[in-house]
């Protein structure tokens, strides 16, 4: 409950339906010594309880559930450890073969272009088995596209969270038990999450036991056996069958889930533990509390404001895997102030960003450049002459005079007042500011930044009337704050749902994104950002497959949406992951955060 | 006997009905309806709505749906809703959680029964000691002690200091077992001992002043005095002859008490991240997961009007000089 | 929380009445009602030394932040101060400072305005809808007593922290002060609803009521003239009370998260927030909740001296 509901953010942006992975700048740190040691029990913390097992984009997004059901299941392409990422990585760099034997790209010929559309060509590992005997094949493989798109196309009767990019699908051929082939309708550059990740290929013989009844998993029980694991007969999302280091054996909610080591793994060393349990507990002082007294061996994603008191703690490791993605302010440019961009320019140069980072998140991170579209894995495609707007209210002050805002003591008790004339009419300047409620980190952040901006003549309302982040980030169609654009200025956090592709934001910015009743509501265009150079340079970065045409299509969206503003980024978004330092083996990864289990073992 | 309590049990069914329009009321009136989750997906167009609302029978109007709501409700099994969340019914997610919250009712009942009754007994016996004083004063801090941030100090006295100190904890920071300990009865007792009596320290408070006081009434009555006057020992005659009829209003205030307990344990589940029905219910509330949060209500409500009726039924029973009719 | 029920709430505060054996009326001067139990009520050590505690604390809470604010405002203001977050207690910041270097101290004060403000307006919203519905059920009786005391059986019977919450979430986000007012007294009225039926129901039945409908006075008049008047003693022991219990509710609802937002705070939110930061500043969630203790510890004297001091067996004595 501890208020980071970060977690919330939105990972059905960009569509990369089930996929997660690793930053650029590690700051990680994985100490080894001594040779690995079968045995032992590992217990990780989580405060974050995810509602179903189906997590991965199927009916929930959670970044908690990515990591409960992340050493049991798994997909084409696993994400690689922050570690393991090469210097000036290419997009496929930050993949390394699963299921599949390698990562298909235009360059070692699995990706064959013919005019507008495209072939993948997937071939896949042999001798995996699911947990319950039966056999890893390229029917899995097609089985899995069928499910998110060609069986049902948009009416899956199971709640999909995204289908984007999955409707590029047209179909998937096998020509052997252990080659796949999926048709793409168009030239798609993000294709390569597709089908990766945890929970990225689904077993084929439980989907046809369900495709035979409604074919909604979420209802249809079905009798599950797995050796050593799970028994019992219940709906998908009260079970996994994977083909992971571990297997799934029990889920005791509101308490724990106990993951046991999978003997027949196809890996090339049994994993090491023989149990992982993931300990719910909503709060993490709890967790913190539990980490000192041994009681648990890992807790994930703390709070910033924990991480002075877990550096006083000696037995203790802390990881701090940057994002890629952003906290951020976005600003709705159909208010009648921060339309003016001299408006938002000067919020820009008022905030001291700087000093939040120093102080609320202990030096951890970094403000990024003025547009954050190619943080952490999106480090490829960064623009290299990208400006960083500097705190400067001297400056702000100066631009917002010239921009006829004048400070009036009478009028608006030492704030500013508008320039006379349509659309503010010499009005005090004065905005909202929301986020979402609870979350202890980002109301301290909006008391500074209103303190801040009141130094420069621009009032914040207060109190803050802040949303939950269900209503926050609620539908257009269920009046949600950001996507009905009932806000002025909104602070969240938005990152990539998949690792390295800007692509996941492409329905945050381009102009047919923005929800209206006119089109019926689609699109997470929160801000009305409506610019010819955003659209064409988002729309070039979605049909090029080669990784320069896409560089050079993301470097142009940095460069039009710096000149925009439509946000303040505050700082880089981070992950905090601390761990007993007898627990050995840990690779960090800020989407993926038990990506590596059958490494982990306990050190005596 | 049975026809009382059979009479009881169609009075209770206005109450039941009652309780199920008003918070059926409720989630119509408040600006967030019922069907808020069902639309959470940001990628929902108009038309999804419209066609999700008719699925579900939002768009009838109000009437119509408390019919449905009441038909459900009232069919066998009973059907309390189901999570737009986690896609399990309100039934099903309780039946997981209530022997956990049933866990602690327990030990509630046992601690402060166990302290209240002696500490009423010795407080009305000596009546306007030092420990009378000492009680009444207990009493009144017990009823105004916040007892979230009791159990917060509890944890950082019992575990994090004698941790940081000693190098070990006297009692863990919260949960119901250790891993690889479920099912371990000591392990259970271990956990449950600083959430018990979190949930205990208001009623021990209050139960032992209503003990001292209904004792202090039986000890005024004719038949105690003629014990007395007999030469009886005064320890006899409190324990063997007032004890059992001091008893009897207790049975009362347990039966009244139940919601309040209701209500303590969610927040010492809360406290101590204990899996009970209170954590569901926050739970769903952060999500605003209204299915559930009203499905909670009404079971708890069941709940309090049948343990209400047990109370007066045992009521009935210890005190012979009841007679139902 | 404490249970404002009458069926426990008394029963403490009647058996912890300070034993005051002496008769202290005397039978040849006219002494009036209120005076006498005015006279008890000062009697009442404990009672009076907690209203003097609770003036003090309103009069603390509402004056002394802006005083400090203007004698030292560099030490004490709204400002957050990031390079001095979690200061330990010291001169000047003798409570310590908050997460955003804020003085703890005057915003405890603060927040005692908003706790004391909820209290004191969630008792009246409680008492005037409690009042009205069970002033016009005992009146008024028959069918309109069945109906309504059957929405309060089923009110009571409704746990009424869970039935707040469900208010509170329905309203998406951080509740403001006014909202909290008003949903307390929505789960609250029945407790004085059903006190004051009884107490209108007792007094309906007296000869001077009887009276007065004789001389032909309406409803409203006899409820306004008669019933009110003799209804105040218990009425104004139970309102003492639910000050208490809106408070700790209050501070419960905050503290689960779903209370009143920032920058404003109340006890329970501070606490709901210290607990956050309870590794790096522990005396942080000592105060807020101290403060709460006191507050209802007072309130609930102040109830027990007015108890014994309204009621008519201690005139007896």
């Amino acid at each position: 409950m501890t208020g980071n509901l970060r977690s919330l953010r939105l990972l059905s942006l960009g569509g990369v339906a089930g996929v997660l992975l690793a930053a650029c700048a590690g700051g990680t740190t994985t100490t080894t010594s001594g040779s690995p040691k079968s045995g032992g029990s590992v217990t990780v913390a989580s405060w974050q309880e995810p509602d179903t097992l189906l997590a991965a984009g199927v009916t929930d997004s959670m970044t908690h559930a990515y990591a409960d059901v992340g050493p049991a299941m798994e997909g084409l392409l696993r994400a690689k450890a922050v570690v393991d990422v090469p210097k000036n990585p290419k997009i496929s760099d930050y993949w390394e073969p699963q299921l599949a034997t390698n990562v298909p790209t235009v360059e070692n010929g699995d990706v064959k272009v013919n005019g507008t559309t495209m072939d993948v060509t997937w071939k896949l590992r042999h001798g995996v088995k699911w947990h319950d005997g039966m056999p890893f094949t390229s029917k899995d493989v097609k089985s899995t596209f069928d499910f998110w798109w060609v069986k049902y196309k948009d009416k899956n009767p199971t709640p999909v969270i995204s289908t984007s990019g999955w409707d590029q699908v047209s179909g998937v051929d096998t020509p052997d038990d252990f080659t796949a082939v999926v048709h793409w309708k168009s030239i798609f550059g993000p294709y390569i999450a597709f089908g990766a990740g945890p929970y990225g290929i689904l077993p084929d013989h439980l989907l046809q036991q369900v495709w035979a009844k409604s074919g909604d998993i979420t209802k249809e029980k079905l009798s599950i056996a797995i050796p050593g694991g799970f028994n019992g007969t219940d709906t998908w999302d009260k079970w996994m069958v994977g083909t992971g280091p571990f297997m799934f054996k029990e889920w005791v909610t509101g308490d724990h889930l106990t993951l046991v080591k999978n003997p027949h793994w196809w890996g090339s060393h049994q994993p090491y533990l023989d149990t992982i349990t993931v300990k719910f507990e909503p709060d993490t002082n709890t967790q913190l509390a539990d980490l000192r007294t041994n009681t648990i061996d890992m807790g994930l994603d703390f709070r910033a404001a924990l991480l002075s008191p877990l550096s006083h703690l000696d037995a203790v490791t802390t990881t701090i895997l940057p994002d890629s993605g952003a906290e951020k302010i976005d600003l709705n440019l159909h208010n009648a102030f921060l339309q003016d961009k001299a408006v938002r320019q000067a919020i820009l140069m008022g905030i001291d960003r700087q000093k939040i980072v120093d102080t609320l998140l202990e030096s951890k991170t970094t403000v990024p450049p003025d547009s954050w579209l190619c943080l952490g894995t999106g480090g490829w495609c960064q623009d290299p002459s990208a400006t960083h707007t500097k705190f400067d209210p001297a400056a702000a002050q100066t631009l917002l005079t010239n921009a006829g805002y004048k400070v009036d003591k009478d009028k608006c008790g030492g704030m500013r007042s508008s320039p006379a004339g349509a659309p503010t009419n010499g009005k005090c300047l004065e905005v909202k500011l929301v986020t979402t409620s609870g979350n202890a980190l980002r109301e301290q952040q909006e008391v500074v930044i209103a303190s801040d901006l009141k130094l420069i003549g621009v009032k914040v309302t207060q109190p803050f009337n802040n949303p939950r982040a269900g209503k926050l980030f609620g539908s257009y169609s269920n009046g949600g704050t950001l996507y009905t654009h009932v806000f002025d200025m909104a602070m969240y956090t938005n990152t990539y749902s998949g690792p390295a592709e800007p692509d996941a934001f492409y329905a945050g910015y381009v102009s047919s994104q923005i929800p209206s009743d006119a089109n019926q509501g689609q699109g997470q265009n929160d801000t009305f950002t409506n610019d010819a150079r955003v659209d064409a340079a988002f729309n070039k970065g979605r049909v090029a497959v080669a990784q320069a045409d896409r560089k050079q299509a993301y470097v142009d969206a940095q460069k039009a949406l710096a000149d925009i503003i439509p946000e303040i980024p505050l700082y880089q978004q981070l992950t905090v992951i601390a761990y007993n330092k007898k627990l050995q083996g840990f690779k960090g990864n800020d989407f993926f955060w038990m990506n590596n289990a059958e490494d982990w073992y306990v050190s005596s | 006997m049975t026809k009382y309590i059979l009479r009881r049990v169609l009075q209770a069914i206005p109450v039941l009905f009652v309780i199920s329009l008003i918070l059926f009321t409720i989630t119509q009136v408040l600006p967030d309806k019922p069907w808020a989750l069902l639309l959470h997906n940001p990628r929902l167009t108009l038309a999804d709505r419209a066609r999700i609302l008719h699925y579900y029978g939002f768009d009838q109007p109000f009437w119509l749906q408390y019919f449905l709501y009441m038909k459900h409700l009232l069919s066998l099994p009973p059907d309390l809703g189901t999570s737009y969340f986690s896609h399990q019914t309100t039934l099903s997610l309780i039946r997981e959680r209530l022997p956990n919250t049933l866990v602690l009712m327990g030990s509630f009942y046992i601690v402060t029964l166990a302290l209240s009754i002696p500490i009423g007994i010795i407080a009305a016996v000596k009546q306007y000691s030092k420990f009378d004083n000492l009680v009444t004063t207990g009493a009144f801090v017990g009823i105004s002690l916040p007892n979230f941030w009791f159990g917060l100090m509890l944890i950082i006295l019992f575990a994090v200091i004698p941790y940081e100190h000693l190098g070990f904890k006297i009692f863990p920071t919260g949960g119901m077992w250790d891993p690889g300990h479920v099912g371990d009865p000591l392990n259970l007792l271990w956990h449950l001992v600083l959430p018990a009596i979190v949930l205990s320290v208001q009623s021990i408070a209050q139960y032992s002043r209503f003990m001292r006081s209904s004792m202090l009434d039986v000890l005024n009555q004719d038949y105690i005095r003629t014990a007395r006057a007999k030469g009886l020992a005064e320890g006899r005659v409190v324990l063997r002859h007032a004890l059992r009829n001091s008893l009897l209003p207790l049975i009362t205030l347990m039966g009244i008490e139940i919601p309040q307990l209701f209500v303590g344990a969610l927040i010492t589940e809360q406290v101590f991240a204990w899996p009970g029905m209170g954590r569901l219910f926050w739970d769903a509330a952060q999500k605003t997961d209204i299915q559930v949060l009203v499905g909670v209500l009404v079971l708890l409500s069941v709940l309090v009007v049948f343990g209400n009726l047990i109370a007066d039924v045992a009521y009935g029973w210890a005190d012979p000089r009841i007679q139902y009719r | 929380m404490i249970d404002p029920t009458p069926s426990q709430a008394p029963e403490i505060i009647e058996a912890a009445a300070v034993p005051q054996p002496q008769a202290d009326y005397d039978v040849t001067r006219e002494v009036g009602y209120y005076q006498l139990v005015w006279r008890r009520l000062r009697r009442h050590r404990m009672a009076m030394i907690s209203a003097g505690v609770l003036v003090f604390l309103t009069l603390a809470s509402f004056i002394v932040p802006s005083i400090l604010a203007t004698l030292a405002p560099n030490v004490y203001s709204d400002t957050p101060d990031l390079l001095n977050r979690f200061g330990a207690p010291s001169w000047p910041h003798i409570m310590g400072t908050d997460e955003l270097g804020r003085d703890i101290f005057r915003r405890i004060l603060q927040g005692g305005q908003i706790s004391l403000m909820v209290g004191l307006f969630g008792m009246m919203v409680t008492v005037l809808l409690g009042g009205t519905i069970g002033a016009v059920a005992g009146y008024f009786g028959s069918i309109v007593d069945n109906i309504l005391m059957r929405i309060t059986d089923a009110m009571l019977t409704i746990p009424q922290i869970f039935l707040l919450i469900l208010i509170a979430t329905a309203f998406g986000g951080s509740v403001s002060p006014t909202v909290m007012v008003l949903a307390i007294g929505l789960t609250l009225w029945p407790y004085p609803a059903r006190i004051i039926r009884s107490v209108v129901l007792s007094i309906k039945e007296k000869e001077f009521v009887e009276a007065a409908r004789a001389v032909g006075s309406g409803n409203s008049k006899i409820i306004l003239r008669h019933v009110i008047p003799n209804a105040l003693g218990p009425i104004l022991v139970a309102a003492t009370l639910y000050v208490g219990a809106a408070i700790l509710t209050e501070s419960a609802v905050s503290y689960l998260n779903l209370g009143i937002g920032p920058p404003l705070a109340s006890w329970g939110s501070m606490l709901f927030r210290a607990q956050e930061f309870i590794w790096e500043a522990g005396y942080y969630a000592l105060f807020p909740g101290l403060m709460i203790l006191i507050t209802v510890l007072c309130i609930n004297f102040m109830g027990d001296g007015l108890r014994d001091a309204f009621d008519p067996r201690s005139f007896d004595r």
